[in-house]
């Protein structure tokens, strides 16, 4: 059966059905919005906790890897609860939209990114701060620089966060609601053509799903030899 | 003898809980240079480091050339840090080419490009190392990067030069070409040098004031 699938499969995807590519371009551009504005805000955040010297580091930094293991559906649940029309924010009526699932995984994302980087700048080199202090920057500056020499770090934490939520499922469930056309993703699209018994297509999303985060691997490691040679 | 450049008022530095530096007093003439000398572990980083302001003072101040310059936490304001050049013991170059690492300082002190490029070259064909300019700054040997450092430092034509251990990785050549380019700095531009050293006799006719350190403190004047 699982043979047959990835035959059925290969030839759904080389004809490019939109029942397989659809899903696939929903789980894409929601993945990538996500990741970029998690990014955009859990790497500043990163840098501060991961250089700052402040009251209640130790406990933020506890709470951030806490937040590492948070479950889909807890994320997906809170989201829900605050959309859903009787919700305090009911009126904005994003429930079961792409925007609602980029806002659920952007809460997923954040603290993968945030804590990646917080950890990779606070084991970094502290020769590096002192030498940019030394040659007269600021402060701002020191910490972009810092950013700067652990490049490679970032890009991983950057893409750890992309891969959790390309691969989750329960927030798009939840809030996305499965709609096909418009919110129906890789992960929620394998749980439904499963649950009809729709193997091949099933199967098709899987080997898209994997294809999809090795690419992104095999680019991150790639960047990544490329930063180390040149560092 | 001039006037002092650098003054510590009762100064303590604490690292991990441990008490590294606690001077009560101690000041450096300007336009000459001055030995900072001690066993390993004695505490003359931990003074070169609060010198410039890079280092939470636990308590006291540091004045430069007359004006507060640091006291608690570090950093020490950038306009007052920027008179200052420093060649750290184990040096930190950044990846990309010699010349990129040369001409950073200049950068952030909002120096055009090409005369940020013109200046870095200057300074390597001065310290007789102009072919290493477009080499990866992260393949040169542990004396080359002391150079760059010396030269990433000069560039930037301090009021006051702090060298920790600075020859300890060069060569008996390399050590007399940079102690004689040190002397020109302070001849020719009346730069204030803070040099560590634990080796006896390190810049000897160069020095005029030794500093020595025995477990964080004055051992004597």
């Amino acid at each position: 059966m699982i043979l047959e699938g990835i035959r059925e499969a290969i030839r759904l995807l080389t004809s490019f059905d939109p029942e397989a590519w659809g899903p696939v371009g929903v789980s894409v551009t929601v993945a990538l919005s996500s990741t970029l504005i998690a990014s955009l805000l859990a790497l500043p955040f990163g840098l501060l906790v991961g250089l700052g010297r402040f009251r209640g580091k130790r406990a933020l930094v506890i709470v951030l890897n806490t937040l590492l293991a948070l479950p889909t559906v807890l994320v997906g649940l809170v989201i829900y609860a605050l959309l859903t029309r009787r919700g305090p924010l009911g009126s904005w009526d994003m429930l079961y939209t792409p925007a609602a699932m980029v806002v659920g995984q952007v809460i997923l994302a954040f603290p993968i990114v945030a804590a990646f980087c917080a950890a990779a700048v606070e084991r970094s080199d502290p020769r590096v701060r002192q030498t940019v202090l030394g040659l007269g920057a600021g402060r701002l500056r020191a910490a972009l620089v810092v950013a700067a020499e652990n490049r490679a770090a970032l890009v991983a934490a950057v893409a750890a966060g992309f891969g959790r939520v390309f691969a989750e499922v329960g927030i798009s469930m939840m809030v996305g609601g499965n709609i096909h056309g418009y919110t129906r993703n890789i992960t929620t699209g394998i749980a439904f053509e499963t649950g009809k018994g729709e193997f091949a297509l099933g199967v098709a999303l899987g080997i898209v799903l994997l294809t999809v985060a090795l690419a992104v691997n095999l680019a991150v490691g790639f960047w990544q030899s490329r930063a180390g040679s040149q560092s | 003898m001039s006037g002092p450049f650098l003054k510590f008022e009762d100064v303590q530095v604490v690292r991990g809980g441990v008490t590294v530096l606690d001077v009560a007093a101690l000041s450096a003439p300007a336009g000459e240079l001055t030995l900072i000398t001690g066993e390993n572990g004695a505490g003359k980083t931990s003074l070169m480091l609060a010198a410039g302001g890079l280092l939470d003072l636990a308590r006291g101040r540091i004045s430069l050339f007359g004006e507060s310059f640091h006291e608690g936490r570090a950093p020490a304001p950038k306009r007052l840090r920027r008179r200052i050049a420093f060649v750290f013991q184990d040096p930190y170059l950044f990846g990309g080419s010699v010349r990129s690492n040369l001409t950073y300082g200049l950068k952030i002190r909002g120096t055009d490009r090409s005369t940020r490029r013109e200046l870095a070259d200057k300074m390597l064909a001065g310290l007789g190392i102009a072919e290493l300019a477009g080499r990866p700054a992260n393949d040169l040997s542990g004396g080359e990067r002391k150079l760059v450092a010396l030269a990433r430092a000069l560039v930037l034509e301090p009021k006051v030069l702090y060298l920790d251990e600075l020859t300890a990785s060069l060569d008996d050549e390399a050590r007399v070409k940079v102690l004689e380019l040190i002397g020109a700095q302070i001849a020719e531009r009346g730069t204030s040098v803070l040099m560590a050293t634990h080796l006896e006799g390190e810049a000897e006719g160069l020095a005029t004031k030794e500093i020595k350190l025995r477990g964080g403190r004055l051992a004597e004047g």
